[in-house]
């Protein structure tokens, strides 16, 4: 739900004017406490409190990850400028493939939560970004920075739908009548 | 006299099991708190159904047989018991698991 409207509102404000989308990143100080209000005030009372163990991660398997993907990168720039010609390859990538390697970008964040919880909603949130950096360009959608704008837009979106969803589910499936007191 | 045996042993392998942790209502509780790093009291409640002052009880033997740690604070001035599993009650566990297992597989 945070991410949702993290990504929405970086969408919108980008898309309106560009150089406050900057603005955005100053949007976590606001979300995270309202998040832990809202898990405070609605969940916590109702199905208590639980930490989950973080999995850990392997440093090796992060290193290969990236040294993949700048590989992927450079190739890909690399093959569309020998066939294409620097010019016509150079604008190709940044229409076609600038939004695909940011939607692997921002599939990151969803997929290292989705390793650390086992939470497949991130994990289709990530295939999301992935699908949606490549099918909006290829689809004449929208390209460069455009696509990566509406991207934004439209994974966020769902992201805030399924989150409210999810949200208003457990509130009716866990009633307030059912509350009790958050201590022994 | 084969069959005399076979009791004796396992009497002999279950007189080794761990009788704070052989309980249905602790065993349950450690079992969720094996999972998690910490939990808080209403989680435990609502995930072993056990009544309030049984989690309670159950929850002040495990302490006492120092399995887990209990500590109370406030958030937002509502209070809030986190249980948490100490590396005793870890061991315990899997011991117990490791008993159990030499238990079912002598009978």
């Amino acid at each position: 739900m945070q991410m949702g409207a993290l990504l929405v509102s970086f969408g919108v404000v980008f898309s309106l004017a560009p150089p406050f989308g900057v603005l955005c990143a100053l949007l976590p100080l606001v979300l995270v406490p309202l998040g832990s209000l809202l898990k405070r005030r609605f969940v916590y009372p109702r199905i208590g409190y639980a930490k989950a163990p973080r999995q850990p991660h392997s440093a090796r398997g992060i290193v290969i990850a990236a040294v993949v993907f700048v590989a992927v990168v450079l190739s890909a720039f690399g093959i569309l400028s020998l066939i294409l010609g620097l010019d016509r390859g150079a604008s190709l990538c940044l229409s076609h493939f600038i939004p695909a390697v940011v939607g692997l970008m921002m599939a990151i964040g969803p997929w290292v939560v989705a390793q650390t919880y086992r939470l497949k909603r991130w994990y289709v949130l990530a295939a999301l970004f992935v699908v949606g950096g490549i099918c909006l360009p290829l689809l004449h959608i929208a390209t460069g920075y455009d696509a990566v704008v509406l991207e934004c837009v439209i994974v966020g979106g769902l992201s805030l739908i399924y989150g409210i969803g999810l949200f208003l589910t457990f509130l009716r499936k866990y009633p307030r009548e059912e509350l009790r007191h958050a201590a022994e | 006299m084969l069959q005399n045996r076979k009791e004796n042993d396992i009497m002999a392998a279950a007189s080794g099991i761990d009788r704070v942790i052989h309980e249905p209502a602790r065993l349950s509780i450690l079992a969720v708190l094996r999972a998690f790093e910490t939990a808080d009291f209403v989680f435990l409640l609502k995930q072993t159904e056990l009544s309030r002052g049984n989690l309670s009880s159950h929850l002040a033997k495990l302490e006492s047989a120092g399995y887990v740690d209990i500590t109370k604070e406030f958030v937002a001035k509502v209070p809030r018991t986190l249980i948490r599993l100490t590396d005793t009650g870890r061991k315990a566990v899997a011991s117990y698991r490791a008993e159990m297992d030499r238990v079912l597989s002598s009978l």
